[in-house]
């Protein structure tokens, strides 16, 4: 099924066409990876997905439902978005990040209830980062920051997690870590509503590897979407990033190594 | 790194609280003329005791209090908004606007005709520096605009006010304009107390209902929305809000400075740097400071010489640059 779905979106913004035509479906059950060259649109496919740009043209459907339809508190229960960076701008206490994840299920006489709190902890456990709840987050590592910026995603129990760039900038240990937290959610099959996940990521491999299908952006259109096969061929490897690349296909192991500039 | 261990909500509040019924307790208690509130509480309000009571010490000190809690709860919200904690309430060229108006109008000698010119013109300056705020920083107004504009209109009114200052008629308008400027709750009546306190109180409800998008904005702006706020609608929010309470407090009491920037710092390692736990207690922190600083001025000059903004700007400056330095590094 069609959970979240861009028909046609174009956006122009000071006269540069950022995205041109583009139509994505996310299905549930599936992981997604977005790929591109820097300036292929990626983070701005990801913000109009996510309801934080609005298209010039186009629409954006959630459950086959236009997102108009949608009051802002509907969308944030349904739809979570994980920031490139993982921004955190005070030294606030893990557990304290973490449970921001229910804000919008909380109205604003509300504190936090038994049943959040177990929400809360559960997120913590399946982020593993209960171990770091009293830490300040501002004194974390980048790959402890990423994961407790997904665990307060995981508090705010979406159906669907929008991630900029999650695994940029962190050691392969936890760029697997972090991949492998986002394919479980996705394959979660005891969800229901089932869920699902869209990721930006740079590294071709870690996309062939933990995603169900690659969609590959280039000049704010979409190039090809399909199967890591499909998608990192060489010809659009040459074509779109300019390089040649060692594709190795071996028993069902795909990878791709970039080998030389072609431009 | 700061050693202090957050404390609970409640603990927190009571001794604000605690402190702040003190020392209005304690600030009735002075002034040139040697009186007991409470004895002076049982005698007719027309009797000498009973008029300096109910209409010198009273709202001269519930007056400090608001003002106080105006700045202190501006000062969390706009750190807050900013994610910066050099922020303080006069950052939105609020403070600067309403004391332009208040100049103004000992400028035309409007103050002579009636002493409600002074807050009121102090008050139209405020609600002019709020549509300018917007006006410049536009409907799409992201925080670095709001700051820009901020500064701009600063700059601005900051020459008017040396301009009036530059032409004022004689020399004893000029004093009253500076000494006006200084920031003072000396000889302030029941009506200034009416007049203002009602917009500082919607003012700081308005920001105190904005703790939670403070709170996601923790985490950058893109992910507050997503969380299901409106960015927008909530800064416009909190512009108003600083507009009306820190408007209303430079109206009735000039320019008091350095509270709205130094209470939340104090505080925040007490919450936890949570910026919705702040609001409140900053307001409450901001009241105890201001009415400290009053009790300190009325001891030390026994006339009406020295001014309260002078107090807070020589105690809050050195204070500041002291929390600056054992905190170094630590919010970088």
């Amino acid at each position: 099924m069609n959970l979240l779905a861009t028909n046609n979106v174009s956006i122009t913004i000071d006269g540069n066409r950022i995205l041109d035509d583009v139509s994505v479906t996310i299905r549930s059950g599936e992981i997604i990876g977005l790929i591109g060259p820097n300036g292929a649109g990626k983070t701005t496919l990801l913000r109009v997905l996510a309801n934080l740009l609005a298209a010039d043209n186009g629409a954006v459907t959630l459950d086959e439902k236009p997102l108009i339809n949608y009051a802002p508190l509907d969308f944030a229960k349904c739809c979570a978005y994980l920031a490139q960076g993982a921004p955190a701008h005070w030294p606030l206490r893990v557990d304290n990040v973490v449970a921001l994840g229910r804000l919008p299920h909380l109205d604003w006489w509300q504190h936090p209830r038994a049943h959040d709190k177990e929400i809360i902890e559960r997120a913590m456990q399946l982020a593993d980062v209960a171990d770091l709840r009293a830490r300040l987050v501002t004194t974390l590592s980048g790959g402890e920051r990423t994961r407790v910026l997904l665990a307060r995603i995981f508090a705010s129990q979406p159906q669907l997690i929008l991630a900029d760039e999650p695994v940029a900038a962190l050691d392969p240990y936890h760029q697997l870590h972090v991949m492998e937290l986002l394919r479980a959610h996705a394959h979660d099959t005891a969800a229901h509503p089932a869920h699902a996940v869209l990721t930006v990521l740079h590294d071709l491999n870690l996309a062939a590897r933990f995603c169900d299908r690659i969609i590959l952006l280039a000049h704010g259109r979409v190039v090809c979407a399909g199967s890591a096969r499909e998608v990192l061929t060489e010809d659009n490897l040459r074509d779109v990033y300019g390089i040649s690349a060692r594709i190795v296909d071996d028993n069902g192991d795909f990878s791709v190594i970039p080998w030389q500039r072609t431009r | 790194m700061s050693a202090i261990r957050p404390i609970s909500d409640r603990k927190l509040l009571i001794v604000l609280t605690v402190a702040l019924i003190i020392l209005f307790a304690l600030s009735l208690q002075q002034g040139p003329v040697a009186l007991d509130w409470l004895i002076a509480l049982q005698q007719p309000r027309d009797s000498v005791h009973g008029v300096i009571l109910w209409q010198v010490r009273l709202p001269r000190e519930l007056l400090a209090l608001c003002v106080g809690a105006a700045l202190g709860i501006a000062g969390a919200a706009l750190q807050g908004l900013l994610r910066n904690p050099l922020a303080g309430p006069d950052l939105l060229g609020v403070s600067s606007c309403a004391a332009l108006g208040a100049v103004l109008a000992l400028y035309f000698g409007f103050a002579a005709v009636t002493a409600l010119a002074l807050p009121l013109g102090g008050l139209i300056g405020a609600a002019l520096a709020a549509v300018l705020v917007f006006a410049l920083a536009g409907r799409r107004a992201t925080v670095m605009t709001l700051i820009l504009a901020g500064i701009a209109i600063n700059a601005i009114m900051s020459s008017f006010i040396a301009l009036a200052l530059n032409f004022s008629p004689n020399p004893f308008a000029m004093s009253e304009m500076m000494y006006w400027l200084l920031g003072s709750v000396a000889n302030r009546s029941n009506n200034d107390l009416l007049m203002s306190a009602p917009f500082m109180l919607i003012g700081s409800l308005l920001l105190l209902s904005s703790g939670r998008f403070l709170d996601a904005l923790t985490l950058g702006e893109d992910t507050a929305q997503s969380l299901g706020f409106s960015p927008a609608a909530q800064r416009k929010r909190i512009v108003i809000g600083v507009a009306l309470s820190v408007g209303a407090a430079v109206a009735v009491s000039g320019n008091i400075g350095f509270v709205g920037l130094v209470v939340p710092h104090l505080l925040r390692p007490w919450v936890g740097y949570e910026p919705r736990r702040l609001l409140l207690p900053s307001a409450l922190g901001g009241a105890v400071l201001l009415l400290l600083a009053d009790i300190v001025v009325q001891h030390v000059s026994t006339g009406s010489g020295l001014k309260l903004g002078v107090v807070t700007a020589l105690i809050g400056g050195p204070f500041f640059l002291h929390l600056i330095i054992k905190q170094r590094g630590f919010l970088s």
